[in-house]
């Protein structure tokens, strides 16, 4: 992965983690690999961030966890969406659609 | 829902851990496996799976980290860091906690002694809208100018704001118990008292409306017992109802009992209730109760309406007073009414001095807390080294606030605790050391009010000196530290804030002295005060000669004469009397009248009513107590029943009430003590009556033996101790008359220690607090002075390397705590001024700026200062400039 990487905040590190449990439950790696995918591996998440990012999510009780086995049959952590997840994922969507277009207006203005 | 997963993360810690680690594992063979399949051998796979993982002790900690702060595991572990810190510098903690113990200890005590007087409710139904009606005479600022019966009658009807009142009087009579006299205190009161107060009776009934006066239809006048009475004299004996007693020679029965605990007040203060039927029947001429001009109640006793206030009812009742006055000229222009809330009526005069300790305790406590927060600050900067390697070693500065205030709530609840165990400690003290007739300071113990303000003035105090040093070692940058040797990283900031803490508490311990100093030279002058007559060893004793015996209807004092010249024989051959005589009111006792008068020469100005103290004294009286005469001549025994009316008056009297002119000579027509008019013969010093320190008011004296009185105070002049001729009195009068009630055979001496003692209480509360804080300032001062001095080690170094000699480097140290010091006191002096002018009120021939107190107190504060910096500046001069600099 070389391309060049944007960086993420954590705010929006949050929002990435609960858009990509949306479909289906996943372990750690399982979530950045998909991260990496849905944003044509323009964006990569350090292992650093995605950790205590997930802890702290799940303390929030926007993701639950579940120990299951993986795919090559290694017991794995799963993390899901709740449904206090799935609001708050539409919520952080409606705010992140508000905050680009108010951005691309300053932008486009300037 | 957090909660519960830190207490289970708490316990299952090592299943956490095991998890996360696992998590982890997964995440790296994962990776691995990617990067095996884009192409790279097993280890280089592996490897850079974790090279791309990163820190995974950082990741770890990270995890840890989002749990929040305040795991109870992390808390723990902060604690243990903290108490090893803290035992390694024992000294400094010991220091930390005594200060904070004695602030709060103290705090807690004076607040345990201010809820009782002040917080603690009356055994009556609704406090709050209990009122006291009394009138007042503003010229004589006396308390009460008395209420009559007459009067009352028109306010109980005439007052609207009003849904009841009582009347209430107290009296002394003598009661006839199986046969057996006995002087007792006895309280007249309205049979509506009870029911407006909400008082119900332990045993019995109470008195009924239709008793409140005489000729109720039993034909027997009822009275009740006081509980103290019961027990005492009745043994507690529930079969006391329907008993006969006599009192003042009326047949009574006992109707009740009223209820323990019914005072503030130990002992209780009333021993027989009796109604107003005792001064008679308000219809028939000659009674107390028909004149208005008689006032013997203390005033009435009311409860406010629902929905009215107090101004109200004040209003109406100075409206009701002023048509009185005008229906009744007699009564003089002078006379005014007020209404008083009875709470406030009661704690009176106590609460000015209460706030006034509570204020300087307040003090304390403020002085200790800036102590501690001085010393832990400079603690801080001492230690700004080892703060700065934690830091680098990677503790947040949240985690360094953390550990400093984990310290700081170990002392402050060590501190507390202590505290709390000092306060039980001085509250038994002062409950035996206190003044008698203060309501409630019996048998005190901390209550859980206290408990609750203790807990509050710790956190308060940790979090006041917690949070200076937390946020001064919380932002230090560890380069900085690290870079400058450890020692001496002095931001300004800091220094000028440790130099102003300084400053205040010196300031502060200053007021607090000045204030001890000048309560404790009131006390020494009330003590030498002399009062005009000798207390000391003089026995005095109280008999009552009431009865047909003594008292025939026209108050011939011809028997009592008799009776008391046969005493004075008797007792005066006695070994250890030097001199006997008597009087109705001897000064200190406790007992004094007044009386109208009017000088016969010259007639007082229309609508002024003067009144003067009334004393009936034995012709020996004077030489006896050691008063001197100033003029004329003094009573002799020639001034008896059938001699001219004569009066002797005081030097107060003539300034005041004749201007200065010569009274001998002059006649006085007296308000009772007989209606002839007297003429003044002389005129005699001027005495303190009440206590050693009143004022000298107008006197007027008439020879006992002109005028029957039932009550008598002997006097014995003695040359040995006056207590061991207690039951020699006793016998002898028993001897010429079996039975006749005499007592409290008190020393003179006795009477004028308890008068004193509430001022002893201040000025023993002032003069601990102000050792306490002077103690404090010096352990602090000394404790600042260390830390700076060891602060500027390097800096010594260097001077004395480049040549400077112990005597300038102490110069350097003893200057700035001279300065400081000099800054505090001045300071101090301003504040204290101020304190003082508060305090004026309280204080006996003391002015409030008197110089030497300043003067001397400022000096001992100086020197208190520059002895404790003497210590720390000779370790600084003697600095080796080698090891100084070399230090890290």
């Amino acid at each position: 992965m070389t391309s060049p990487k944007a960086d993420l905040l954590q705010g929006t590190l949050d929002l990435l983690i609960l858009k990509s449990l949306q479909h289906e439950p996943m372990h750690g790696f399982g979530i950045a690999v998909r991260i990496g995918q849905m944003s044509k591996d323009m964006l990569s998440v350090e292992q650093g961030s995605l950790y205590p990012a997930l802890y702290r999510l799940e303390d929030q009780g926007w993701i639950k966890a579940e120990w299951g086995i993986s795919e090559n049959n290694r017991k794995a952590k799963f993390y899901s969406l709740t449904s206090t997840g799935r609001k708050q994922l539409v919520s952080e969507e409606q705010s992140w659609a508000k905050l680009s277009t108010a951005i691309n207006l300053v932008l486009g203005r300037a | 829902m957090k909660i519960f997963r830190h207490i289970r993360s708490r316990f299952r810690r090592d299943l956490f851990e095991a998890e996360l680690a696992e998590e982890m594992r997964l995440h790296v063979a994962l990776q691995t496996e990617l990067n095996r399949q884009a192409g790279m051998s097993a280890d280089e796979a592996h490897n850079a799976a974790l090279r791309q993982f990163g820190n995974l002790a950082s990741i770890q900690e990270q995890v840890r980290e989002q749990r929040g702060w305040l795991t109870l595991e992390s808390l723990a572990r902060e604690f243990r860091l903290a108490g090893r810190s803290l035992r390694r510098q024992p000294g400094f903690a010991a220091v930390v906690v005594l200060t904070l113990a004695l602030g709060i200890g103290a705090n807690t005590a004076i607040f345990t002694l201010v809820n009782a007087v002040l917080f603690r409710p009356l055994a009556v139904r609704d406090e709050g809208s209990l009122v006291v009606l009394q009138t007042e005479d503003p010229r004589k600022g006396e308390s009460s100018a008395g209420l009559s019966y007459l009067d009352f009658a028109d306010w109980r009807a005439g007052i609207a704001a009003l849904s009841g009142a009582g009347l209430m009087a107290t009296t002394e009579v003598v009661v006839t118990i199986d046969g057996q006299p006995r002087r007792v205190l006895a309280a007249l009161i309205s049979p509506e008292l009870f029911p407006v107060t909400g008082v119900q009776p332990a045993l019995g009934r109470a008195f009924r409306a239709e008793e409140e006066l005489p000729g109720s239809s039993e034909g027997v006048t009822p009275v009740m017992l006081s509980h103290a009475a019961w027990r005492g004299l009745f043994n507690a004996d529930p079969g006391v109802i329907g008993r006969r007693v006599v009192v003042n020679e009326v047949p009574c029965e006992i109707v009740g009992v009223t209820p323990a605990g019914l005072f503030p007040i130990e002992p209780e203060p009333v021993d027989f209730w009796l109604t107003p039927a005792h001064f008679g029947d308000p219809v028939r001429p000659g009674t107390a109760n028909a004149s208005r001009s008689y006032r013997p109640y203390i005033g009435a006793l009311a409860r406010l309406r629902p929905g009215f206030s107090i101004e109200q009812a004040r209003a109406e009742l100075l409206a009701l007073h002023v048509s009185i006055l005008a229906a009744h000229p007699e009564l003089g222009r002078d006379l005014t009414v007020r209404i008083t809330p009875l709470r406030t009526l009661l704690v009176g005069e106590l609460r000015p001095k209460l706030w006034l300790l509570a204020g300087v305790v307040a003090l304390v406590l403020l002085i200790a807390c800036v102590n501690v927060a001085n010393l832990l600050l400079s603690r801080a900067t001492v230690r700004q080294h080892e703060l700065a390697i934690r830091s680098a070693l990677g503790a947040s500065s949240r985690d360094l606030i953390r550990q400093a205030l984990a310290e700081t709530l170990i002392l402050a609840g060590l501190g507390g605790g202590l505290g709390f165990l000092l306060s039980w400690w001085t509250v038994g003290l002062a409950s035996t050391v206190l003044p008698e007739g203060v309501p409630q300071l019996t048998g005190l113990v901390p209550d859980g009010r206290v408990l609750a303000f203790t807990g509050a003035a710790v956190l308060l105090t940790s979090l006041l000196c917690g949070l200076l040093p937390a946020s001064a070692g919380g932002t230090v940058a560890p380069n900085d530290a690290l870079k400058k040797g450890g020692r001496g990283s002095r931001g300004h900031g800091q220094t000028a804030i440790r130099h102003a803490l300084v400053v205040g508490q010196i300031a502060l311990t200053l007021t607090l002295l000045v204030a001890a100093g000048l309560v404790m030279r009131s006390l020494g002058r009330l003590h030498l005060a002399q009062p005009g007559y000798q207390t000391e060893n003089v026995l005095t004793a109280q008999i009552a000669l009431s009865g047909q015996s003594y008292v025939q209807g026209d108050f011939d004092p011809r028997t009592i004469n008799h009776f008391l010249a046969r005493l004075t024989e008797a007792l005066e051959v006695l070994p250890g009397v030097a001199d006997v005589s008597h009087a109705q009111s001897v000064p200190l006792t406790g007992v004094e009248n007044s009386t109208r008068f009017a000088v016969v020469e010259h007639p007082a100005e229309p609508g002024r009513k003067p009144s003067a103290q009334l004393r009936f004294v034995a012709h020996d009286y004077f030489a006896a107590l050691g008063i001197p005469l100033v003029a004329g001549r003094g009573f002799g025994v020639a001034d008896g029943p059938a001699a001219g009316p004569v009066a002797l008056v005081n030097e107060a009297f003539v300034r005041e009430e004749l201007a200065g002119r010569n009274p001998l000579g002059l006649h006085l027509q007296l308000g009772w003590g007989g209606f002839k008019p007297k003429e003044i013969v002389g005129v005699v010093a001027d005495v303190r009556h009440r206590s050693p320190g009143d004022s000298a008011r107008p006197e007027v004296y008439v020879p006992q033996a002109q005028f029957a009185n039932a009550g008598i105070t002997l006097i014995l002049r003695t040359t040995v101790r006056p207590e061991a001729l207690a039951d020699a009195v006793r016998r002898e009068v028993w001897r010429l008359d079996p039975g006749l009630p005499v007592t409290d055979i008190l020393p003179l001496a006795h009477y004028r220690e308890r008068t004193l003692s509430g001022q002893r209480f201040i000025a023993f509360l002032l003069g601990l607090f102000s050792v306490t804080a002077l103690g404090l300032t010096l352990v602090g001062l000394y404790g600042v002075m260390s830390h700076h001095a060891a602060s500027r080690r390097q800096e010594m170094g260097i001077r004395v390397a480049l040549g400077a000699r112990p005597a300038d480097l102490y110069r350097l140290m003893l200057g700035q705590s001279l300065r400081l010091a000099g800054v505090g006191i001045g300071l101090g002096l301003m504040l204290a001024l101020a304190v003082a002018q508060v305090l004026g009120s309280q204080l006996y021939e003391v002015s409030p700026a008197d110089p030497l107190t300043y003067a001397g107190l400022s000096g001992l504060l100086l020197a208190v200062t520059l002895l404790s910096t003497l210590p720390p500046a000779r370790r600084a001069a003697r600095v080796d400039p080698v090891l100084a600099l070399n230090a890290e």
